[in-house]
């Protein structure tokens, strides 16, 4: 019943809005309310913004202390005592949409079934998982899988790709990352924002995080230091120390952890880690992009201390990574208030 | 194995579309911090524990923090107002 009203409400007015006349002309240029709303559209065009039934209330009150006879008031027998009740204030989304929520739905909706029906038939026409002949299928992916290990050294074949074969793509997503957060550090970071503890008043979840703690962040190390052995790498485990050093700061109190890992401390260890990642990849390029000529020792598959640069790059982006969400995540907090 | 692939797909779903039609915006971001450790046991499930790892760490924890902040800035959650005073 609502809609209904709103209906004929928005399409009167999307004609108006888009410039056109009434097709049916119903309403001649001398009907009074057009001729108001011709008004309140040049007011608008010269004022700024307003509700019009804001409007219709300044200007009624505007001719009572005139002391003018309200022209619409008269024709209704006795005089209104608001004109809000026809426009009661509603709040809706700004813009010229605003009074268009149907034709809004009806946008949404069909937005998201297209976008959904081309995902579905797209999806449906993916080849196969798996499948012998499917273009993912060629020698790229053959040499990866066959001599990865010995080329690389990492018995993990993802993280032999990722930071072997394709490092310079690792070395790209780490300086994205690190542009995110300075341009994040630059918009929300005021220096004398006060910091605030949010230790929760629930002393059980303040201290099962405590305990828990040590555990994820030796986890996160775990899983960075391993990465060329066992699943995982430099960015898990990276977003599993970001995620650790967020539950610091949660049970710890920001000004402990503020006073250990200041903003400027954090981005001075991602500039440290991108540019020692940058070195280590870079002497590729003087070789031809094949480690022709200095062959980094790769060690034997399987120990720790394997794989060539992958550790060490493993943990330049794991703490670049981790030191990026804690960066967001002090910042969206420090920015409140 | 096959039926709990296609149950977890199916919660899947039911999370997807929980999380858009959900009223209040903290249980949509809870739905979708489930949605995420779902999509992280599937990813283990195609035999790809390295995006499952990443999915539990970054969809279900760093992700969903950044959303319970941005919620608590525009003053969205419920019950905040105690802790913004003390």
């Amino acid at each position: 019943m609502k809609n209904h009203n709103v209906r004929e409400d928005w399409y009167h007015r999307f004609l108006r809005w888009a410039g056109g006349e009434e097709p049916e002309g119903a309403e001649g240029p001398e009907d009074p309310e057009r001729a108001e709303f011709q008004e309140y559209l040049e007011y608008i065009e010269a004022h700024g913004y307003m509700e019009f039934g804001a409007y219709r209330l300044m200007r009624f009150r505007q001719r009572r202390e005139k002391g003018l006879e309200d022209p619409r008031g008269s024709l209704h027998g006795p005089p209104a005592p608001e004109p809000e009740p026809v426009h009661p204030p509603r709040h809706h989304r700004p813009g010229k949409l605003r009074n268009q929520i149907l034709l809004y739905r009806v946008l949404s909706a069909v937005i998201v079934i297209t976008l959904a029906a081309i995902f579905l038939v797209v999806t449906m026409n993916l080849p196969l998982f798996g499948r012998a002949d499917s273009p993912a299928v060629n020698e790229v992916s053959q040499r990866y899988l066959e001599q990865g290990l010995e080329e690389t050294g990492a018995v993990n074949a993802v993280t032999g790709m990722i930071l072997d074969y394709r490092a310079f793509d690792t070395f790209g997503e780490s300086a994205v990352l690190f542009a995110a957060a300075m341009s994040t550090l630059l918009l929300l970071h005021s220096p004398k924002s006060r910091m605030r503890t949010f230790r929760g008043p629930d002393q059980v979840l303040s201290q099962v995080g405590r305990r828990v703690l040590p555990v994820i962040l030796l986890f996160g190390v775990y899983v960075v230091v391993n990465g060329h052995l066992s699943p995982g790498g430099g960015f898990s485990g990276g977003a599993i120390l970001g995620g650790g050093l967020i539950l610091a700061s949660l049970v710890l109190g920001e000004e402990r952890m503020a006073r250990m890992l200041p903003a400027p401390r954090t981005s001075k260890i991602t500039v440290t880690c991108l540019l020692a990642y940058g070195l280590m990849k870079g002497y590729s390029f003087y070789t031809g992009a094949n480690h022709v000529g200095w062959e980094v020792p790769k060690g034997i598959p399987g120990a720790i201390l394997s794989g060539g640069f992958i550790l060490p790059l493993n943990l330049c982006v794991g703490i670049i990574v981790a030191c990026t969400m804690y960066t967001f995540y002090s910042l969206f907090l420090e920015g409140e208030g | 194995m096959i039926v709990l692939e296609v149950l977890l797909l199916a919660f899947l779903v039911f999370c997807a579309l929980a999380t858009v039609l959900g009223k209040k915006m903290v249980s949509s971001i809870i739905i979708f911090m489930s949605y995420s450790a779902v999509m992280s046991i599937l990813w283990f499930l195609l035999e790809s524990p390295d995006l499952a790892i990443t999915e539990a760490a970054v969809g279900a924890g760093v992700t969903s923090l950044l959303f319970f902040l941005t919620l608590r800035k525009i003053n969205a959650v419920k019950g905040m107002e105690k802790d913004e005073e003390s």
